[in-house]
């Protein structure tokens, strides 16, 4: 076991230790912890936003690129929100960057989310996989077609369609588990390797 | 006994959980493990780069996540350093991303790579799949100048460079967002891009489908993935010598959860009518 002399080392095994210190009971220490964290969370989000407006926006407008200074006004027309009077301005420019997002969303989405999907799906029924993969498609869309009388086919892919989907939570709620194991097993391998050196 | 076991204090359930996953880190375990048909995916596409390649890295996960993700990311960058002539840029979609963007040009920096020349840190920027595909249509239109405030047509790295269709691969490193989604829409499907993911565990179940269309050619399971990585690879490293903690501490959350279930079944047989011994 030799202890590391790294500064960097022993602030971040020191705060991992004040954080988990919840798990035993709220505490002054998990909060000055808590505190430290989000603020240097917010200070780096500002410096990193500034950065991204000097990058796109300031240097190109200061190089000639006029044009800069339309989505600059309507970025800084954004904050009339704060006003009772020009509220409305806000909710114009915020109409820009929403139909901007849904629009390129929406292009894509038919391609990539319905017709290549639906190909993935028109496979071969000459393994166990393919087979599961059509029944579960089949199960779980049938599980929604509340238009249709339910006679006893539609009911009997529908309770597949059940099943299908509660193997489904299932897994994600196991992998949101592990993935969360994986980030303490993180902050253990820095407090007992990176600090202690207990790890060879 | 079972009544007991019901109101057990939970920070004896925390103790036992810290003993059982310390322990093999301190006294390492090995336990086999199955590379993922996707894993194996990621390292082919990886594998196939040519020198004079352009590759783009996406990160968009933060601090909190970093345990789950690093080993892979790691592993992946040195990957791409084993393969000569390749240039790589990062951009940034999270705010946070750009310490582990940074970190990844140390790195390359250190390996003898040249900033401007090989490598290049573009920046984030803001609105995800708005900046995915305006960097898609056109990557000097989305970054005029890269983070360290260069002109991005002076960059040498960024040569013979324009739209997507320029990248021979799209690495997309995301711990939440649309993962590879925007990719998918904004890339490969108007593009034919390659795109990889590296994503947080519990985002890859909703990312096989995208897989299994060959709409991504490859994915990386978190720590899980970083381990099969490191294996493929042939440098053990943190995804490795974690799978041992890991394996211990869901076979102590499994027993748990079967625990707490029989002593449930037990008591509630008991509060109809039964005696709990």
């Amino acid at each position: 076991m030799s202890i590391s002399s790294d500064p960097k080392a022993w602030i971040a095994a020191i705060l991992i230790l004040c954080l988990y210190s919840f798990l035993y009971k709220e505490n002054p220490v998990f909060r000055f912890a808590e505190h430290l964290y989000i603020g240097i969370g917010a200070g780096h989000a500002i410096a990193v936003q500034w950065n991204n407006l000097k990058n796109t926006a300031f240097l190109p407008l200061f190089r000639g690129n006029m044009m800069m200074i339309i989505p600059i006004i309507i970025g800084a027309l954004l904050y009339t929100r704060f006003s009772k009077k020009y509220v409305h301005i806000s909710r114009l420019c915020l109409a820009l960057p929403v139909g901007l997002g849904i629009g390129l969303a929406l292009r894509g989405l038919p391609a990539a989310q319905i017709l290549s999907q639906i190909r993935a799906t028109l496979v071969p029924l000459n393994n166990i996989n393919n087979f599961l993969t059509v029944i579960c498609v089949m199960g779980t869309l049938s599980f929604f077609f509340f238009t249709t009388k339910q006679t006893p086919v539609v009911r009997g892919f529908s309770e597949v369609g059940k099943w299908t989907m509660m193997v489904t939570f299932g897994l994600t709620f196991a992998t949101a588990v592990f993935g969360q194991m994986a980030i303490y097993l993180g902050a253990l391998q820095r407090v007992l390797g990176t600090w202690l050196g207990m790890i060879k | 006994m079972l009544q007991k076991l019901q109101s057990i204090d939970r920070r004896i359930v925390y103790l036992l959980f810290f003993v059982v996953t310390a322990v093999p880190f301190v006294r390492p375990v090995q336990v086999p493990m199955q590379i993922a048909e996707y894993t194996k995916g990621t390292y082919e596409a990886m594998e196939a780069l040519k020198p004079g390649d352009f590759v783009l890295i996406d990160v968009r996960f933060s601090p909190a996540s970093a345990g789950e993700m690093v080993p892979a990311y790691s592993s992946m960058l040195a990957h791409l350093l084993k393969k000569p002539g390749v240039r790589v840029a990062w951009f940034v979609t999270s705010l946070s991303g750009a310490i582990y963007a940074d970190d990844g040009i140390r790195m390359f920096e250190a390996a003898g790579k040249v900033y401007g020349k090989d490598i290049a840190q573009m920046g984030f920027l803001a609105g995800e799949e708005t900046a995915i595909a305006a960097v898609s249509q056109d990557i000097f239109k989305a970054f005029p100048s890269d983070s360290r405030g260069t002109k991005s047509d002076q960059l040498e790295v960024l040569k013979g460079i324009k739209n997507a269709k320029d990248f021979a691969l799209v690495l997309n490193m995301s711990d939440g967002g649309l993962g590879p989604l925007g990719w998918v829409r904004q890339a490969n499907m108007p593009f034919g891009t390659k795109v990889i993911s590296l994503l947080s565990q519990v985002m890859v179940p909703s990312a096989i489908p995208y897989y299994q269309a060959k709409q991504v050619v490859g994915l990386v399971s978190g720590l899980q993935g970083g381990a099969e990585y490191e294996q493929m690879l042939g440098t053990p490293g943190r995804g490795m010598a974690s799978m041992g903690a890991q394996t211990f501490g869901h076979l102590y959350l499994v027993a748990l959860v079967i625990l707490a279930n029989i002593s449930y079944l037990v008591t509630r047989g008991a509060s109809k009518g039964g005696r709990v011994k």
